[in-house]
């Protein structure tokens, strides 16, 4: 999650206030507004990430929902061979194991070394010719570590295999720019780029939506739905519409729209090199701490703006968390952060859990001091 | 109790029908924290991490 700029609060706003109506459909004043509104949220959050054109902007939920599309949507051939990750927010893992589950496909694991970081060549050994699909996290969402995105996606492609990114950590904090990728498809959430909740974007190559199967049907994914002796016979909207059934979350999408443009204006490389100055910053206050362990690589050239840590003299994550939110009002998250195998793969259980803990854009130097500040008094007061 | 067997406790066979939650615990926890916001129970940092009691109780 993330905090919201004022710009995405008022569009948002503006959108309830002015012209609270349905896009798309509404043949008024108010409809033609919001038609125009939700459509320009589109094209500048396609801006926001390159795509060749808007419409291979599909609006989600969230970065579960677009990755649980392909997983389900996606055609795959018989037989064929997922591969995944350790490193994967259960929703970057688990729809793909449903799909290999429900389809007799094979699904293959690649293991994240212990810093979070991959070994290439691990990939390529994997990847062969028999691979339909990989679906790997771009930026993990607890070691911060960025995976090698740029030759996963050319070992795949060489192979024949289809690369869906979770780019939900990713998108946020770097510059993302899919053509340049060369990624098939991108999964993103919203609320974690200063956007609306409720809101995410799924990015596919536009041949690739149109071939895949159906996700939700209904109202609003159709050209015509006729009755032809005794059928119900639909015939459907190209994408982004076969995708988007029934009614839309405009708000949502408006205020995405804001939010990329927020971020634009500040510039994506200015967001990244103002979180690795404040990451440098943390990382060197954290190895000060002997209670403390820190995971994930320490390389901030290939890591998002987050720390995933442990302190020895506190038996749970939580209360971590909980300390440091009663007693200087610094939030982390606690817990396993819905990354249950890399926890399990470090030996970690879940409820004890690691804290995360995050640096932003609206982030400075002094909230840094503060957190260690906290995390000194937590460790003396638990010894 | 201690968070870590408040956490390990709520995972037994007997409070199944009382506590649903992941592995990870967050809701087991955020639930506590509201427990504690209407005065039904307390916590107190210490050695360990935190202490809950029944308030009333120490």
């Amino acid at each position: 999650m993330s905090l919201k700029p004022l710009q995405v609060i008022a569009a948002i706003r503006e959108y309830y206030e002015q012209y609270p109506a349905c896009a798309g459909r509404s043949i008024h004043k108010l409809g033609e507004e919001a038609s125009n509104a939700y459509s320009t949220a589109r094209a500048k959050f396609a801006n926001f990430i390159n795509t060749a054109e808007p419409e291979e902007c599909i609006w989600t939920r969230n970065a579960t929902e677009s990755l649980n599309m392909v997983a389900s949507s996606v055609k795959l051939p018989k037989g064929s061979k997922i591969v995944t990750t350790t490193l994967e927010h259960h929703s970057g893992s688990l729809p793909f194991v449903e799909r290999a589950r429900r389809d007799s496909l094979k699904i293959e694991i690649v293991e994240a070394k212990d810093d979070g970081t991959f070994d290439i060549e691990d990939w390529n050994r994997v990847i062969d010719t028999n691979t339909s699909l990989i679906s790997v996290v771009h930026s993990s969402n607890v070691t911060g570590t960025i995976a090698p995105m740029k030759e996963i996606i050319e070992i795949a492609h060489d192979r024949g295999a289809l690369v869906m990114s979770d780019d939900a950590q990713y998108a946020p904090h770097h510059p993302l720019d899919v053509q340049d990728l060369d990624v098939d498809f991108s999964a993103i959430s919203v609320h974690k780029m200063c956007g609306p909740t409720g809101v995410g974007v799924l990015y596919g190559k536009m041949d690739l939506l149109k071939s895949m199967d159906m996700f939700l049907v209904g109202g609003d994914t159709v050209a015509d739905v006729r009755y032809v002796d005794g059928k119900i016979v639909p015939e459907y909207l190209p994408p982004p519409e076969k995708f988007e059934a029934g009614l839309q979350n405009y708000a949502g999408a408006i205020g995405a729209g804001a939010a990329a443009d927020y971020l634009q204006s500040i510039g994506m490389h200015n967001i990244e090199l103002h979180e690795r100055n404040l990451l440098s910053f943390v990382l060197k206050s954290l190895k000060e701490m002997d209670k403390v362990t820190i995971f994930g690589t320490d390389d901030i050239h290939i890591k998002t703006g987050l720390v995933a840590f442990m302190v020895s003299t506190v038996n749970t994550a939580h209360d971590v968390a909980g300390y440091l939110s009663d007693s200087c009002g610094v939030m982390l998250r606690s817990g396993a952060h819905c990354t249950h195998p890399y926890h399990y793969q470090m030996g970690i259980p879940p409820s004890k859990g690691t804290n995360r803990a995050s640096v932003y854009l609206y982030n400075n130097r002094k909230d840094v001091e503060t957190f260690i500040e906290g995390l000194h008094a937590l460790v003396e007061a638990s010894s | 109790m201690l968070t870590s067997e408040i956490l390990e406790t709520a995972k037994q066979p007997e409070y199944v029908d009382f506590c649903a939650d992941c592995a990870g615990g967050d809701a087991f926890i955020a639930a506590a924290n509201q427990l504690a916001s209407q005065g039904l129970i307390a916590k107190k940092f210490g050695k360990g991490g935190y202490r809950w009691y029944l308030v009333g109780a120490k």
